[in-house]
């Protein structure tokens, strides 16, 4: 595999990065959170929330983008007269944006609890392997955008139409529960929620993994549904 | 030809290759067929060690003919061999001992040219010698630099190293000059002369004659997906018989049966005020001359224009080049 020199681009990891943590520090900063329960400060409740919505904008936004942008330059195609196989290709690609997605992770969650004294209940298993699932779920939400879009004009309203109701209905920045019904039955089965509701139980306290094994199977679910419509429609030429 | 002793091998033989492409829905109707047939039919053979060039206007089927080759589409029918591998079979092994420069030079961005050249190495399972393949484009002083900050120029030399990481047996060049300045353009014929002198077989295409003429032992000229003749361009040049062309302006009237009388001259296109005279050989010139003086006709703007592979073109499609 070559994924060590696929992805380099420094403006680019820089925002990725710094966009989530400004969010972060702003809504920990900002006096929303008092009103939320007291059992926990409000950055302490939104830090996982900030970490998923990372995951899943690195997985939709920056693979999509970022495919896009590869094919219609025709990088992909130079890439695919040499000897490479097709799903070694994508895997690469895969494997760079699953690292800069940890990167992330562990900047967010330094960031946290340096600054903010949020917790971190320390399940570095449970983080990654959640982390890892959330990624590829969310990276073959991309795949599959860059397969229906050929231009950035094209991958932009799909991204944001998929993108906007995950983050708004994802339990990031606050509670579902306090949704209109019909919302929720639908934020139940977002992804997202799965991913969000992980994280915090394991960055709030530390649980065994019973306690989170329901968003693993539901996570889980996701990814093998994900990862047999990406090989149902996954096409990395038009 | 003379050379013909020194390549014997074919290293790519095409064979009665047939592409078509489905048609968008609201064409079908239109058009009253189901498919676009890019390739119709073509078949050709490159010797080793030769500069083949595939000539022809955009959308003649150039670049199709050749992705099909490169292994990155499949053809519909027809077989294509290279190095005596089958192309729709032996894709992996082709890719490997052959160097493409695709039409589009794009790279990643943030990459800069020795990492690229590592990144490319790395897909054949090589180590990329990148000094030599900097100097011998001559860029080895923008070794960190950006594929962004080269000129157009640069950048083409750089696509050049970059399709020559795994030592080539063949190199396919996709319009290599295509949006060059006339400089630019010697120094990629210089570097193609090059490369081809260290054995390597060379494809490319182009929509530049005076590419063809310079840089190929042989070409396939190509018009809507299919190839209409393929040889030396010189020869090519040379089996026109009408080879050079007599051109004046004159204000007086000409009878065509004037020319009758004068030896060699083969075709009169009398355009008033200019006159165009098709010649079988340079010893009419003086003949016209005479002929002109006798008839006490004015004329100016004598040229004399021997055939390029335009008019070879020109000749076997019925319609000029830069029409399409």
């Amino acid at each position: 595999m070559n994924l060590k020199l696929i992805y380099r681009n420094r403006a680019g990891v820089f925002w990725t990065i710094v966009m989530p943590v400004f969010i972060y520090v702003a809504l920990s900063v900002l006096p929303i959170g008092k009103t939320i329960g007291a059992q926990f400060s409000y950055s302490n409740y939104v830090l996982p929330g900030i970490v998923a919505m990372s995951i899943m904008q690195g997985g939709i936004y920056g693979l999509a983008y970022w495919m896009v942008d590869l094919k219609s330059r025709g990088v992909i195609k130079r890439f695919l007269v040499t000897p490479i196989r097709q799903p070694e290709l994508v895997l690469s690609l895969l494997c760079a944006r699953v690292l800069v997605i940890l990167v992330q992770l562990v900047v967010l969650t330094l960031v946290g609890v340096v600054f903010f004294h949020a917790s971190f209940a320390g399940n570095y298993f449970s983080t990654l392997l959640f982390a890892l699932m959330g990624g590829f779920v969310f990276l073959l939400f991309g795949l599959l955008i860059s397969t229906m879009a050929s231009s950035y004009e094209a991958a932009a309203p799909i991204t944001t139409a998929i993108g906007l109701p995950l983050t708004f209905l994802g339990n990031l920045f606050y509670s579902v529960d306090g949704l209109p019904h019909a919302l929720r039955v639908v934020a139940h089965i977002l992804p997202i929620t799965f991913l969000a509701d992980g994280l915090r139980q394991v960055y709030l306290a530390p649980v065994r993994f019973g306690a989170v094994s329901k968003d693993f199977l539901y996570l889980g679910l996701w990814l093998v549904a994900m990862l047999a419509i990406v090989i149902w429609r996954f096409r990395l030429e038009e | 030809m003379w050379y013909n002793f020194l390549y014997m091998t074919p290293v790519i033989e095409v064979t009665d290759l047939k592409k078509t492409y489905p048609l968008p829905r609201k064409d079908r109707r239109k058009l009253d067929q189901a498919v676009f047939e890019a390739v119709k039919g073509v078949s050709f053979t490159v010797e080793k060690g030769e500069i083949f060039g595939i000539l022809g206007p955009n959308g003649a089927g150039k670049t199709t003919t050749l992705e099909i080759i490169e292994g990155l589409k499949q053809q519909t029918a027809g077989s294509v061999m290279v190095l005596g591998l089958d192309n729709t079979k032996e894709t992996p092994q082709i890719k490997k001992r052959i160097g493409v420069q695709l039409q589009s030079s794009e790279y990643m961005n943030l990459l800069n040219l020795r990492e690229l050249l590592e990144l490319f190495a790395s897909f054949y399972g090589k180590k990329a010698n990148v000094p030599e393949l900097l100097g011998f484009v001559n860029l080895q002083e923008k070794e960190n630099s950006l594929v962004k900050n080269l000129s157009g120029g640069q950048k083409q030399r750089f696509t050049l190293a970059s399709a020559l990481v795994n030592e080539p047996e063949i190199l396919f060049l996709d319009e290599p000059t295509t949006g060059l300045d006339p400089r630019a353009r010697r120094d990629v014929w210089k570097l193609v002369k090059e490369i081809n002198a260290r054995g390597i077989t060379i494809v490319l295409t182009t929509h530049y004659m005076e590419e063809a003429e310079y840089l190929c032992n042989r070409v396939a000229i190509m018009d809507l997906g299919r190839i209409l003749t393929i040889n030396d361009p010189h020869k090519l040049i040379e089996d026109l018989s009408h080879t050079t062309q007599v051109s004046f302006f004159t204000d007086d009237k000409v009878d065509e049966n004037f020319w009758q009388s004068v030896p060699d001259v083969a075709n009169v296109y009398s355009n008033h005020p200019k006159v165009i005279l098709e010649v079988k050989s340079l010893d009419s010139i003086s003949h016209i001359v005479q002929a002109l003086r006798r008839g006490n006709i004015n004329f100016s703007g004598f040229t004399v224009k021997t055939a390029t592979l335009e008019d070879v073109y020109l000749h076997l499609t019925g319609h000029s080049f830069e029409e399409d």
